[in-house]
């Protein structure tokens, strides 16, 4: 690899080859051999302050939230004009074991009790538009 | 997460196993945060962010075309594209005001250096324009391919390979003081 290229990556990339285009790596992890630059030295430095750079922390309820915004989603539905009816049914009497499972897993009785009630009231033609669904 | 799993959890989002849902939360939540976090440096705006990426992707996982983004690279996609939003409704510039870096007078408890170590790291982050920013989140944090960080940023390699230089020339500059004992050298 040209000392040019070399370089170029080190000052992109950092000194980790991990880091590196992975069509170069190999050729890079060579040249480190023979290069004892002061620019090598520079980006270990910097990439070991950034690597210990802590994870960001989230609140501890994130997962709950984003969890209960997920539940509330409905299950992908069958295009009408495409699929039979008799799919469809079967589509959402799955999106109620579903949304009845989910419930169970998170143990939100509540929550699995409004998206089952959402799936039935589908399946039997009842208009949801103006329910009081969970937020997400 | 391999190529591998990634494609099997993409399928099983699609199916709507119920199972995938903990697996996006497990896996992918933390990493779409942090990520959100780094970019818009702020915890309230990151959650709402992460939370909406999860959505749309139990909503909407793509199937992979041949050579298409993998669904950690597709999940990157809309976060940063929701970041962007935040950003420009914030009208975000360059020269906004910015947190202090931590007194270097401050006591030497080692959970106090750690929280000022991370306050500067995080405090370098914001002062680079948002591009750079977004190069080194990517390539560096999150360890996202060169080539995939240059589709979703709309730009050639060679492109994001100058943005990640500048990035690391500005970050070296800004944590000399801090961390090198060095003067700054902005």
């Amino acid at each position: 690899m040209e000392r040019t290229r070399f370089e170029q990556i080190i000052d992109a990339y950092g000194a980790n080859p991990e880091r590196w285009p992975a069509a170069e790596r190999n050729e890079g992890e060579l040249s480190l051999n023979f290069a004892a630059s002061a620019a090598l030295a520079e980006a270990r430095q910097l990439d070991a302050i950034l690597d210990a750079d802590p994870l960001p922390l989230a609140a501890t309820d994130l997962r709950e939230r984003v969890a209960l915004a997920m539940q509330t989603q409905p299950v992908r539905m069958l295009r009408a004009s495409s699929r039979p009816r008799w799919a469809m049914v079967a589509g959402l009497a799955a999106a109620c074991v579903c949304g009845i499972s989910i419930g169970m897993l998170f143990g939100r009785d509540l929550a699995a009790r409004q998206y089952e009630a959402t799936a039935l009231a589908v399946i039997e033609g009842d208009d949801v538009a103006g329910w009081n669904l969970p937020a997400p | 997460m391999n190529d591998d799993a990634e494609h099997d959890l993409a399928a099983r989002i699609r199916a709507g196993d119920p199972e995938a849902i903990h697996v996006l939360l497990d896996r992918k939540l933390p990493r779409i945060f942090s990520f959100a976090r780094r970019i818009l440096g702020d915890s309230g705006d990151a959650e709402d962010v992460a939370q909406e990426t999860l959505v749309r992707t139990w909503q909407r996982a793509p199937d992979r075309e041949p050579g298409g983004p993998g669904l950690d690279a597709w999940m990157h996609k809309v976060a940063l594209n929701l970041c962007l939003d935040r950003l420009r409704r914030r009208r975000e510039t360059f020269l906004e005001v910015l947190p202090d870096l931590p007194d270097e007078g401050a006591g030497p408890a080692a959970n106090l250096e750690a929280a000022a170590d991370a306050q500067s790291v995080q405090a370098a982050l914001l002062r680079l324009p948002p591009r750079q920013r977004q190069a080194i989140v990517l390539c560096h944090f999150q360890e996202i391919s060169n080539i995939e960080a240059a589709e979703m940023m709309e730009i050639s390699v060679e492109a994001l390979e100058s943005l990640l230089s500048r990035a690391r020339r500005s970050l070296r500059a800004l944590l000399a003081a801090h961390f090198l004992g060095e003067p700054v050298r902005e």
